[in-house]
């Protein structure tokens, strides 16, 4: 489990890295299809690894569910527009199933909500963003400072910025070329207050029901022995 | 199946003790028995692949070959399981996918499914439906299309827990006949789990009723009730069909094979006689002066814009003190009417008025303390650990006096203090709804609102219930039930209505109600309808009405 | 999610394999080609597209807001922030505004505007299962997670409804109280529904198990039959595309913008450049017409 999970590590990284560093290299037109490809890149040897895996039936009715649970977790929340259950649902899974399912998890989970609210070009950026957000709990699960309250806190108010910033990414790679400070800046200062609620709901949420979760899931793995925890 | 015994990781006592049994092909097995008793359990040992996780003593054989030897394939394609939840058996969203599911896994050709599907959906008559998505079908339905999705992997024995629990009395004894054709016309082993047994008898070669984990009895019905009176076993007379008891205690020298099974039958027994004329209870007018509680003005509900009606100009009044029911089949709206008399759903025109004020108007904490609402769904309603933890917190919101007394006897009343220390989950279906029932009724609201309180209760808790809510309602507390387990309503409400089309077809006494139905009613009525004796409801009402056995 | 209510007509007969390669190769032209000319050709063909789907004129209503704010910031900011480029065409606050910087912020959005505009066509036509299809036949066991997951999408929405109410009787609301207090009810709610349907799924997966769910290979019922007639869409569009391609890696259908604007002329190739990826992008409406043609005919 330990040297998948390295590698798992080391694959996103670096793939990351390699799409960033190709779309401000390349000196090729169209960012957007490439910035695309690339996405599907990185995302196609998690599942590859998904499809590989000796997955048993309960594991993946489990997965299914929590990522439906993430997709419609919003409903309760019509009345209240900037708080973001769906990223402290996907934490969790990956706290507590691991790096891989985390990542299912998030992923799953922006395709299934867009095939309600319509697929657009931002799926595959929405999945690699919450797909990495469950698998990064996943990898940092067992480092001390994760363990911790605070550790946990941080760790979801980071991510709530990581989060909007990458998605902004798909509207700048758009017209990369013509990419100067004043327009980056622009984009992300007006996308500051989102993230910043973001942020803070993911604290409250990891502050306020992070204990009683982790206690649930880990109840359903006791229970039906499943996804062991690594 | 012998000498099987069976115990869970944690649980003390052994669910299943010493249980023999052997199942010949082709038989038609009803297996009875409280909540709790172990049937759930002894059937998913019978279906290897569900065999929970524990300690099993003793050889489980098919074919005379233990189950372990049997390649699990063939057990898979050759033991088909359905169980009690309509939903949460639904795997695919779209019929189609789901029926074919189970071919796909056992990797046939696309040929096979062809072949197997058109021949299957055409012997069931449910072509329509295959279009349609498993969210928007009935529950009714939804358990049609689970039987449907097992059937096409042609097993040798279907075995099934509880399949028409959720279903209304036409449409669980649509689900029945379905298996009683199979089992005639295919030769199909059947081994089913009821509570509701009254049809089933006629059906069944064989009877069998569990109790903590034993097997109590275990032989061809007629056999079986003979046994029971002679052993004078009474606990569990509530599981004989009505009509058989009548018979068991009016008839002078009862003859085992004369026992009357069917309705037919018994009305023979008791002899046609056209004279007796229905005398109908009339309302005492005293309770009738008794001021409106609840009531529904003109009510209409749709869920979606330009989505038909649910409710359509719905009028409803419960008055205090009154036990009222509300009876209709899945998808008649039962549910939504309670929901818009809680203020759950907005009506779109109408008014719901809550002791002379208008409901939406109130603020939430005016009726906070006084409206208790128990759903379709017991587990909606644990948010804790343990089911003590639960009335324990649910006594500190209520703020609730000598908690501790009230829960032990609220526990004690349900019986059902030894799981208190349990996870509301670890329990078998009846078990949790009682823990939530005694979860409400902590909080002495004034008016109690229950949505479908029998689902899945063996009789016995089944009485119990009843009783316990005739003496709440006894002590002032209204009650306002919405069920289709007419046997229940016409033996403990007061009142009731039946719902058909969004609209309360018809309302009044039980008797009013349910005399002279052909299905919305008890097989009971239905067998002593014209006859010498005088017409009931229930087996208590006739115990009361009937003249003494020796005139028969 | 869409069902299949207008099954059996027009576009829905086509094979979903087919229709992919159809949204493949229109995705690329989209990204591919930066002649102001093609793309505006193509933003016409794919909104003719939409068109000619039932509930396609609905649809894009929906996107209408989103498509018109973000080619307005983009026309409208790009040449304010970004200086690059010769032709100057005025000053603004001491920084010049370019032409190239003007016609980039046209084909940037255009071309945005051609994939929003593929995709809302491709929710009508390409709906969950057909493209659940085509995924199962890449990534079976992900697709069937998927399908899966949408599945209890319904059945989910119809317990949170059950537990609100449950909860709103033992006095908590998402709809009073203050963001905090309401956002903690809204997550105790979730928190039910967690365990709730965490146990529930367990018999799900019995279920699954119970008909042989991961027992060796799966195969899967193919609603879908590749026809001739599918051959022929697919050899149509094979052979559009190629064209297209070529031309475009031999630079026609492209303009040079940065540092300097190039011509804009087009040469006799471009237009069968054009042409070609014309009729790649307008394949649905030729599916359709097709139909209307053959209805009138036997009529
Ligand atoms: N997963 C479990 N872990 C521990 N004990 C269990 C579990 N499931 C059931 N039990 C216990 O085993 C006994 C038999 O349960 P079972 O579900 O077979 O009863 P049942 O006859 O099916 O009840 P019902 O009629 O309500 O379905 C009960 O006492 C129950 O509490
Ligand atoms: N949230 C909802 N959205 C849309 N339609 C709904 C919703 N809830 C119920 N319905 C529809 O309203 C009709 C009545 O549903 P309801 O649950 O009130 O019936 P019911 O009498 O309670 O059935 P059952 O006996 O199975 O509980 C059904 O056809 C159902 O499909
Ligand atoms: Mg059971
Ligand atoms: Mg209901």
């Amino acid at each position: 489990m330990a040297r998948s999970n390295n590698y798992l590590a080391i694959v996103s990284v670096v793939l990351l890295i390699l799409l960033v560093a190709s779309i401000v290299v390349f000196h090729y037109k169209a960012y957007l299809l490439l910035s695309l490809f690339m996405i599907a890149c990185i995302m196609v040897p998690f599942f590859i690894r998904f499809e590989w895996r000796e997955v048993a039936g309960r594991e993946i009715v489990l997965l299914a569910m929590l990522a439906a649970i993430a997709a419609v977790s919003r409903v309760p929340f019509a009345g209240l527009p900037s708080v973001q259950p769906t990223s402290f649902i996907i934490i969790m899974a990956g706290l507590v199933f691991g790096a891989e399912s985390g990542f299912i998890v998030g992923a799953v989970a922006a395709i299934v909500s867009n095939f309600f609210l319509g697929q657009g070009p931002w799926t595959p950026w929405q999945m690699y963003a919450w797909g990495m957000m469950g698998m990064s709990a996943g990898l940092l699960r067992n480092l001390w400072w994760m363990k911790t309250l605070w550790g946990k806190s941080i760790f979801g108010f980071v991510w709530g910025y990581v989060f909007g910033w990458f998605m902004n990414l798909w509207i700048i790679v758009g017209n990369i070329e013509a990419l100067s400070w004043e327009y980056f800046i622009g984009i992300y200062v007006s996308s500051i207050y989102f993230d910043l609620a973001h942020a803070l709901s993911n604290v409250f949420f990891l502050v306020v029901f992070g204990a009683s979760w982790i206690k649930i899931l880990q109840r359903v793995q006791r229970k039906y022995g499943l996804l062991s925890t690594a | 199946m012998k000498d099987v015994s069976f115990s869970f990781p944690e649980a003390e006592e052994k669910a299943l003790q010493h249980v023999n049994v052997t199942i010949h092909t082709g038989e038609f097995v009803v297996i009875g028995g409280a909540s709790g008793s172990g049937k759930s359990t002894l059937l998913k040992l019978l279906k290897k692949e569900l065999a929970p996780a524990g300690t099993l003593e003793g050889t489980i054989t098919y074919k005379g070959k233990p189950v372990d030897d049997w390649e699990p394939r063939t057990l898979i394609e050759q033991i088909g399981y359905v169980s009690q939840d309509p939903d949460n058996q639904i795997v695919m969203n779209e019929v189609m996918q789901e029926i074919v599911f189970g071919l796909e896994n056992l990797g046939y050709s696309n040929f096979e499914m062809r072949k197997r599907v058109a021949e299957m959906v055409h012997f069931f008559g449910v072509e329509d439906l295959l279009r349609a998505k498993p969210s928007e079908l009935s529950g009714g339905q939804k358990q049609l299309l689970n039987l449907l999705a097992v059937l096409l992997m042609k097993p040798r024995v279907l075995v099934l827990d509880e399949p028409t629990s959720q279903l209304d009395p036409v449409a669980a004894k649509e689900l029945l006949l379905m298996l009683e054709r199979l089992n005639n016309e295919t030769g199909m082993t059947i081994i089913i789990v009821e509570h509701r047994l009254e049809e089933l008898y006629a059906m069944a070669d064989r009877v069998l009723f569990m109790e903590h984990g034993r097997l109590l009895v275990n032989g061809p019905s007629r056999q079986i009730i003979e046994q029971l009176y002679r052993d004078g076993v009474t606990h569990l007379y509530p599981y004989l069909p009505a009509f058989v008891r009548l018979y068991m205690e009016f008839e002078p020298d009862p003859q085992r094979s004369a026992i009357p099974l069917t309705v037919k039958a018994c009305k023979q027994w008791i002899g046609m006689d056209e004279q007796v004329p229905i005398d109908l209870v009339k309302v005492d007018l005293a309770k009738e002066h008794r001021h409106v509680l609840l009531e529904m003005k003109d009510v209409h509900v749709q869920y979606k814009k330009n989505s038909p009606f649910i409710l359509k100009n719905f009028h409803l009044q419960v008055r205090k003190g009154e036990f009222f029911a509300l009876v209709g089949g899945n998808g008649s709206g039962k549910t939504t009417a309670l929901r818009a008399s809680l203020g759950s759903i907005r009506p779109q025109r109408g008014k719901v008025i809550w002791e002379g004020r208008e409901l939406r108007k109130m603020k939430d904490d005016e009726w906070l303390g006084q409206i208790a609402y128990l759903p379709q769904n017991p587990r909606t309603f644990f948010v804790q650990q343990t089911i003590k933890d639960e009335l324990r917190s649910i006594g500190e919101r209520f703020n609730v006096q000598e908690v501790e007394a009230k829960m032990d006897k609220y526990l004690q009343a349900f019986g059902i203090s030894h799981l208190q220390d349990r996870h509301p989950y670890d329990c078998s279906g009846g078990e949790v709804q009682k823990a939530a029932l005694a979860c409400l009724l902590l909080s002495e609201p004034s008016m109690l609102f229950i949505d479908e309180p029998t689902k899945g209760m063996d009789p016995l808790s089944k009485q119990h219930l009843g009783e316990l809510l005739s003496n709440l309602q006894q002590q002032g507390l209204t009650i306002f039930m919405v069920t289709h387990d007419i046997g229940f309503a016409a033996q403990y409400a007061e009142r009731c209505a039946m719902m058909f089309d969004g609209e309360i077809a018809a309302s009044g006494t039980p008797d009013e109600l349910f005399k002279g139905n052909y299905f919305y009613t008890t097989a009971i009525n239905r067998a002593t309808r014209e006859t010498r004796q005088a017409e009931v409801l229930t087996y208590e009402e006739a115990i009361e009405t009937w003249r003494v056995p020796t005139t028969i | 999610m869409k069902g299949d209510n207008q099954m059996g007509n027009g576009i829905h007969t086509i094979h979903p394999f087919v229709l992919f390669f159809y949204y493949l190769c229109a995705g690329f032209f989209a990204m591919f080609f930066n002649h102001p000319l093609f793309l505006f050709a193509g933003c016409l063909a794919l909104i003719a597209v939409n068109l000619t789907h039932v509930g396609g004129s609905r649809a894009m209503k929906q996107w209408t807001r989103l498509m018109i704010s973000m080619t307005v910031l983009i026309v409208m900011i790009n040449p304010f922030l970004n200086s690059g480029g010769s032709h100057i065409l005025f000053y603004f606050r001491g920084k010049q505004v370019t032409l190239e910087a003007t016609l980039y912020g046209v084909v940037t959005s255009m071309s945005l505007l051609i994939i929003l505009l593929l995709f809302i066509s491709l929710n009508i036509v390409l709906n969950g299962n057909k493209l659940l299809y085509i995924f199962s036949r890449i990534l079976p066991k992900t697709a069937f997670l998927i399908m899966l997951s949408i599945r209890f999408v319904p059945l989910l929405k119809a317990r949170l409804i059950e537990i609100q109410d449950v909860q709103r009787m033992k006095g908590m609301s998402t709809k009073q109280g203050t963001v905090r207090q309401r956002a903690k009810n809204g997550m105790a709610i979730i928190q039910i529904l967690l365990a709730w349907s965490l146990e529930e799924a367990i018999e799900t997966a019995d279920s699954m198990k119970a008909r042989g769910y991961g027992s060796g290979k799966r195969t899967t019922y193919i609603p879908y039959r590749m026809t001739p007639t599918d051959w022929k869409w697919l050899a149509y569009l094979a052979m559009a595309f190629t064209i297209s391609l070529l031309g475009g890696l031999l630079g026609y259908g492209k303009i040079v913008i940065y540092p300097m604007l190039g011509t804009l002329h087009l040469y006799p190739l471009d237009w069968v450049v054009l042409g070609s990826s014309m009729a790649m992008c307008v394949f649905p409406i030729v599916v359709e017409g097709r139909e209307q043609l053959k209805w009138n005919y036997s009529a």
